[in-house]
């Protein structure tokens, strides 16, 4: 099964983007800050990786930035609170992005779309 | 009324004619006339015909005996069938040799005036019936309209004449400023406009008993000497009438003094009329001509025009002297001013004015006497010859000052001692006054007071010397006045200087077209700096680059100044960014508008410059303060929506865990609370703002414990950051508002996290004080994170101010440690914090253990 990276600095969001993905039967790896992101991807490569651009020790671009010099084609789906949304996905190369606050069965759909398009 | 004048008649020649030949035409008559009355009304004279021979060109009809005299007469046409039958004399001459035939005649009559009669003849028998007659009717109200016509015509045409004469008359006496070249204007043109070679124009001498001939025309100017008694001439009576005469025989009126004509001719007529200016009588211009009843009523009417309009420019050449002299004066004063090193001090040009008036009637005293501020009496200011120092003074009443002042007329008193001078100041010389000479200095505002000056001589001065001081009246009254002005534009500019330094705008007023500053305030300075002045005044060159809102530079001329100047727009409220001089901009916003006078137009231009970039820049954090607010509601509420959803999904995998759905539902709860808790700090903020206090919620709590909860709860969350509790071990227990106090301490130990690198230490510790007897719990939370630079740790518990070394990645509304100081002052505690940029900050709550 798939392995996703979920990066978020907001505990709760971690908690059920994970869980579904779980429930669903991904392996899933979590990370409340950039740093720990960024272990993670290095130590187990992740088939894609939900990411959250702005934290406390969260930027998102430098997050993907080095996720992308670690595996150029990893698939990235943004999810942001802010008004740029879109902006921000197409600076990081995201293949989609979404706004907060979205709906957890848009995101599984997404991701299962994705993961079964690049398998 | 009589038709003499032969232009007339051969003006209206051609209607006539016309009208003789339609009545012959219409009448089927061989022979027609028109007859006008002569001048005397004796004879009708033919004045247009048909069927009369070219010899018969003069032929005229008699009043007295003629058909035409009765039709005259009784206003009625007559119709006669039969010429033999009826005993009709005086018929014109071809008529009268056939004796037969029929006539019809109708009179020319305008009101209840004759003016002649048309006949038409016919060698027929009763050849005209009353048809014809009420038609030669028609044809005679239609020569007496065409007469009338052509005598309104004439006489305009000759009004016209005789105006645009006198109007070029006006305009040359109005341009020439020189009695003379008046006096000669005003001959030539009566010469003209009375169509006489002979024209004298004379003028009372200073004596008023003599006329002297001073502009001529066709009189030998050596005749009588040139000039003409008062006493026995025709010009005496006239000028003592008042009146214009006309007097058209020189023979038959009694005999009188008359000039030589160069001709050598006799005078036979003569008109003159009086030259009198509104106070007393100058002179007379005669106009004369060879022949007896040269002259009419209207000759009369038109020289006495010409007199007046003589009187008057006369009277103006005379007092353009009088001012040129004055202006002279005036000159001499302001340039013994400026020399004087440009002073306005009016004490010195009055001692100028004094010093002057005694060299120009070269006389050794002078004096200038000042009403009082009462209006009470004169004092004197200034003078020559006279002791300043002892407070001399001339009364209001009964002095000759105060006559002078109220006529407002220089006086000349030739002797003292008959004309019983009072009040005569005490010459320095010890002498006594023998004539003296005072003029007024009167203002516009009124009478100021007089100068004088004295001789010791009586008749030292005459009426010229009273002009020469009335003019340097008017010059002391003008200097005195200017004077005045400048003292009080002074005051003026003062007030206007002290009003706009206090304004809290920066004012800039430039004046029209230049566009060079001619006032500005300091805080116009302050905005675009002292330095850049000169290149202001130049010419509306911008002192800095403004710029539009969207970022478009300004063009020189975009500015609401030169706006105003140039365009005189008014500008209301313009927002410019200006660039500072220490970098960064300043938001102005800028009105402005045109100066204009009276007139209507532009003299200057003022422009308000008001400084707005707090309040932008408050906008711009109460905006941003809003958009961080919603994201920091966001992120709950996204997590509660998502938790919700997969509790949804879990709840539909009927062999899911239980423990995996109370893990969900407790994510909801902490979000919630989230929720909960970023809503009533918003509340207390909106609170704080309008209100300016909260409620507290007071009640014993134990700080120690508060601290070790939040402490151990924010470490098992943030795993990244090592937290440590420094607190005794017994409680530290205050009157506190535990909601708020948690608040307090969860946003400095969030801004801790937030704000130091990951891995790094927090220390919190809770102490007491005793600080002068009072007890005091000291609560600090010590960071090692990117730490606050010195330039803002001064206003870093203000509003929406964030530390300049925050990156932008970090989102923050800059309203966090604001809430954690006024939360704190809430409970009559405070806030400090001691921070390095790079080394890490330590915020302290102070909070006093008893409540005060």
């Amino acid at each position: 099964m798939a392995n996703i990276l979920v990066v978020d600095d907001e505990p709760e969001i971690v908690q059920f983007i994970g869980g579904g993905l779980e429930d669903e039967g991904y392996d899933v790896m979590t990370a409340g800050d950039g740093q720990r992101a960024i272990e993670l991807a290095a130590a187990n490569q992740p088939d894609l990786v939900v990411l959250d651009m702005r934290g406390p020790h969260l930027d998102g671009d430098a997050v993907a930035a080095e996720l992308r010099r670690l595996y150029s084609d990893i698939p990235i789906l943004v999810i942001t609170a802010d008004g740029k949304a879109e902006e921000k996905a197409r600076r990081v190369r995201a293949f989609d992005f979404l706004p907060k606050p979205f709906d957890l069965n848009r995101l599984l759909g997404v991701v299962q779309q994705k993961l079964a398009a690049s398998t | 009324m009589a038709h003499n004048a032969g232009e007339d008649i051969l003006m209206v020649e051609p209607a006539l004619d016309k009208l003789a030949g339609t009545a012959a035409q219409l009448l089927d008559s061989p022979v027609t006339g028109v007859f006008l009355l002569d001048a005397n009304g004796e004879w009708f004279e033919l004045a247009a015909g048909r069927g009369f021979q070219p010899s018969q060109a003069e032929v005229r009809l008699p009043r007295a005996a003629s058909l035409a005299g009765t039709v005259i007469s009784s206003g009625q046409a007559v119709r006669i069938g039969d010429l033999r039958t009826a005993p009709i004399a005086a018929l014109p001459k071809l008529i009268s040799d056939e004796a037969t035939g029929s006539l019809v005649v109708t009179p020319i009559t305008l009101g209840d005036q004759s003016l002649g009669v048309i006949e038409a003849y016919s060698p027929r028998l009763n050849a005209f019936t009353d048809g014809h007659t009420t038609l030669l009717e028609t044809l005679g109200s239609a020569a007496a309209t065409a007469l009338e016509n052509a005598r309104l015509h004439a006489s305009e045409r000759l009004t016209r004449l005789e105006v645009e004469r006198l109007q070029t008359l006006t305009h040359q006496l109005g341009r020439s400023l020189s009695a003379d070249e008046v006096l000669e204007q005003v001959a030539a043109t009566a010469a003209e406009l009375l169509d006489s070679r002979v024209v004298g124009v004379y003028l009372l001498n200073a004596a008023g008993d003599w006329f002297d001939l001073v502009a001529s025309r066709g009189i030998d100017p050596s005749s009588n000497a040139g000039r003409l008694p008062r006493d026995g001439s025709f010009a005496g009576r006239v000028i003592s009438a008042g009146q214009p005469v006309n007097i058209a025989d020189v023979a038959t009126a009694p005999p009188t003094a008359l000039p030589q004509l160069m001709s050598g001719q006799a005078i036979g007529s003569l008109v003159i009329a009086p030259i009198a200016s509104a106070q007393e009588p100058a002179g007379v211009i005669e106009v004369y001509s060879t022949v007896p009843h040269a002259f009419t009523e209207r000759h009369v009417g038109l020289l006495s025009t010409l007199a007046a309009a003589a009187a008057s420019s006369i009277q103006n050449a005379r007092l353009y002297s009088a001012e040129q002299r004055a202006r002279r004066e005036a000159e001499r004063l302001q340039a013994l001013t400026e020399r004087l090193g440009r002073s306005l001090d009016a004490e010195q040009v009055l001692d100028h004015i004094a010093a002057t008036g005694a060299e120009l009637m070269e006389s050794p005293v002078a004096g200038v006497f000042l009403l009082d501020a009462a209006g009470q009496q004169f004092e004197l200011v200034a003078g020559r010859g006279l002791d300043l120092g002892a407070g001399l003074r001339l009364p209001r009443d009964g002095s000759l000052a105060s006559r002078v002042i109220e006529s407002g007329k220089a006086e000349c008193v030739r002797d003292v001692g008959a004309a019983e001078v009072t009040a005569l100041p005490q010459l320095v010389s010890g002498e006594a006054v023998g004539s003296l000479v005072v003029a007024p200095i009167i203002s516009p505002h009124g009478p100021l007071g007089v100068i004088e000056v004295y001789s010791t001589a009586t008749a030292a001065f005459d009426d010229h010397d009273a002009e020469l001081l009335a003019g340097m009246g008017g010059a002391a009254a003008a200097v005195l006045e200017n004077a005045r002005l400048y003292r009080a534009r002074e005051q003026d500019l003062a007030q206007l200087r002290t009003i706009m330094e206090r304004l809290p705008v920066g004012v800039v007023v430039v004046e029209a077209p230049s566009g060079q500053v001619i006032l500005r305030n300091r805080l116009a300075e302050v905005l675009f700096g002292t330095a850049l002045w000169p290149e202001f005044r130049a010419g509306m060159r911008d002192p800095r680059r403004g710029k539009h809102g969207d970022g478009k530079p300004y063009r020189v001329d975009e500015w609401p100044l030169a706006r105003a100047l140039r365009q005189g727009e008014v500008v209301s409220s313009e927002r410019i960014e200006v660039e500072r001089e220490g970098g960064g901009t300043t938001t102005l916003n800028v009105s402005a508008a045109p100066i204009v006078d009276a007139s209507g137009s532009t003299v200057a231009a003022v422009s308000v410059y008001d400084d707005v970039s707090n309040e932008v820049a408050l906008r711009r954090q109460r905006d941003h303060f809003l958009s961080a607010a919603a994201h920091d509601l966001k992120t709950p509420l996204t997590s509660i929506q998502g938790l919700v959803q997969l509790l949804q999904r879990q709840l539909g995998h009927a062999e899911l865990p239980q423990e995996r759905v109370a893990s969900t539902l407790r994510g909801i709860e902490s979000s919630t609370r989230k929720m909960t808790g970023l809503i009533d700090e918003l509340l207390d903020i909106s609170r704080l703002e309008i209100v300016g206090e909260l409620s507290l919620n007071r009640r014993d709590i134990d700080l120690v414990d508060l601290a070790r909860r939040i402490v151990e709860d924010q470490s098992s969350h943030g795993q990244e950051h090592t937290i440590q509790l420094q607190a005794p071990d017994q409680p530290i227990v205050g009157h506190w508002d535990e909601v708020r106090i948690e608040r307090a301490l969860l946003n400095l130990v969030g801004n801790a996290i937030k704000y130091s690198p990951l891995g790094s230490h927090i220390e919190v510790a809770v102490r007491e004080q005793d600080r002068n007897g009072e007890r005091w719990a000291v609560l600090s939370v010590a960071d090692h994170g990117i730490g606050i630079p010195a330039a803002d740790v001064g206003r870093i518990f203000e509003r929406f101010t964030r530390g300049s070394n925050v990156p932008e990645s970090l989102a923050g509304s800059g309203i966090g440690l604001s809430y954690v100081q006024q939360i704190v002052v809430q409970h009559g505690g405070s806030v400090t914090v001691q921070s390095e940029s790079g080394t890490g900050s330590t915020f302290s709550l102070h909070l006093p253990l008893e409540v005060r």
